[in-house]
């Protein structure tokens, strides 16, 4: 076991990994996931509020059905809420967490695929908008409609990368940490979904004129 | 017009680091002399820009609301059923034996274990109550009592069955007797060969 002042290198999410284990001790993050470790229903309750977005971005961009990524989110706070106590910290929470939701959604769309109702749009109805220009919102939703109607369109394995890519920004080595694969494979499937996605927006720039 | 696709084969292996944009400088070199690469390149960045310029999915208070009401809904639910969980059948089992164990053999009340015993139950109530069934004269022999309801002496208790006047030695009624629904079998058996 290390000790303070050792080097901790499965540093919490946005940490430098030469970090010591006595500074990621300090940090709010590592605090709150100890609390609910320890059964503290607010801190579980906190550790919610601020991964709950992440949690159903990256659910929705893989099932691409929002009632379904809904369901899968309250999946991943139960399971958090449940397994807590068995985190022994050999990852970021951050990273224990994306594995358990993109397992989950995953596995969704394997088990039911034939079943999901896919809202190829991705609907913005559950989503937050900052945004004063009613002119400009709907120019970049439409924009940002086609991009998620083209996005759904690929294979669950790309969706998950893209959904990780996009809505953490997260280096292909936290990836692939999380779905348990090679760096290799990961980058081969970002790759293959961007160049699907570069030939369908051309086809359907091409269809739009 | 060339037929180069030598920038999509390298990405495609994975010579990328975190983005497209930050390729090998001999991929850079090859792409100055290659328009057909560079256009390929070009397009696969502006793709790649346009999707990871995509912003995150920010869930409105109402969605949140109601992703929190479900979880919180859920531990309820989880947490009534978490009584049940990791009880194994077995416990089931053998706490239903112990149960069955203590309800009908009632082993702290058996002083006398011959199970032929009629009056082997040492409870007053039901004694008096058959007693009261079976129509026993008041003037009943207060040795049979005792030995009825102490279960003191087995012998004694024969004896004082057999010397004893029982008015209604041949008349005892079956359904009476069976409505003493705290005797098991073997009970009423061995009650109907004292009577009969």
């Amino acid at each position: 076991m290390a000790t303070p002042g050792t080097e901790f290198t499965l540093a919490p999410e946005g940490m430098r990994s030469d970090m010591t284990l006595e500074a990621i001790m300090n940090t709010a993050e590592y605090q709150l996931v100890e609390k609910a470790r320890l059964g503290s229903d607010e801190a579980f309750s906190e550790l919610m509020d601020q991964y709950m977005n992440q949690v159903y971005g990256i659910a929705l961009r893989i099932v691409r059905n929002p009632s379904v990524a809904e369901e899968i989110t309250q999946d991943v706070f139960l399971s958090v809420f449940r397994q807590i106590k068995k985190f022994r910290g050999d990852s970021a929470f951050s990273t224990w967490l994306y594995r358990i939701t993109v397992n989950s959604a995953l596995r969704t769309v394997r088990k039911e695929s034939r079943y999901l109702p896919i809202d190829d749009g991705l609907t913005l109805d559950n989503q937050q908008d900052a945004r004063p220009d009613p002119e400009v919102i709907a120019m970049e939703n439409e924009h940002q409609q086609r991009i998620r109607t083209l996005m759904s369109q690929l294979p669950a394995q790309q969706r998950a990368v893209l959904a990780l890519r996009i809505e953490r920004a997260l280096p292909f080595k936290e990836i692939a940490g999380i779905m348990g694969r090679s760096i290799g494979g990961v980058k081969a499937n970002y790759f293959h979904a961007i160049q699907k996605l570069k030939a369908a927006w051309i086809g359907k720039e091409v269809t739009n004129e | 017009m060339s037929n180069c696709r030598r920038i999509e084969k390298a990405l495609a292996a994975g010579h990328f680091d975190e983005t497209l944009s930050k390729i090998s400088s001999e991929l850079c070199e090859h792409m100055e002399h290659c328009a057909q690469c560079r256009d390929a390149y070009a397009s696969l960045l502006a793709t790649e820009q346009m999707v990871t310029g995509e912003s995150p999915i920010e869930l409105n208070l109402t969605a949140r609301a109601r992703i929190r009401i479900g979880v919180f809904n859920k531990l309820e639910r989880k947490s009534l059923a978490a009584g049940w969980r990791g009880f194994k059948p077995v416990w089931g089992f053998i706490a239903t034996g112990v149960l069955s164990f203590l309800l009908v053999l009632h082993p702290w009340s058996r002083q006398i274990s011959d199970p032929t015993d009629p009056f082997a139950v040492n409870d007053t109530e039901l004694v008096d109550m058959m007693f009261d069934y079976i129509d026993v004269p008041i003037t009943y022999d207060e040795d049979l009592e005792l030995a009825v309801i102490q279960q003191s002496d087995p012998e004694l208790m024969a004896a004082a069955i057999e010397s004893w006047y029982w008015p209604s030695l041949n008349e005892y009624d079956e359904t009476i007797l069976n409505s003493i629904s705290d005797f098991d079998d073997s009970d009423w058996d061995a009650l109907r060969r004292y009577l009969i």
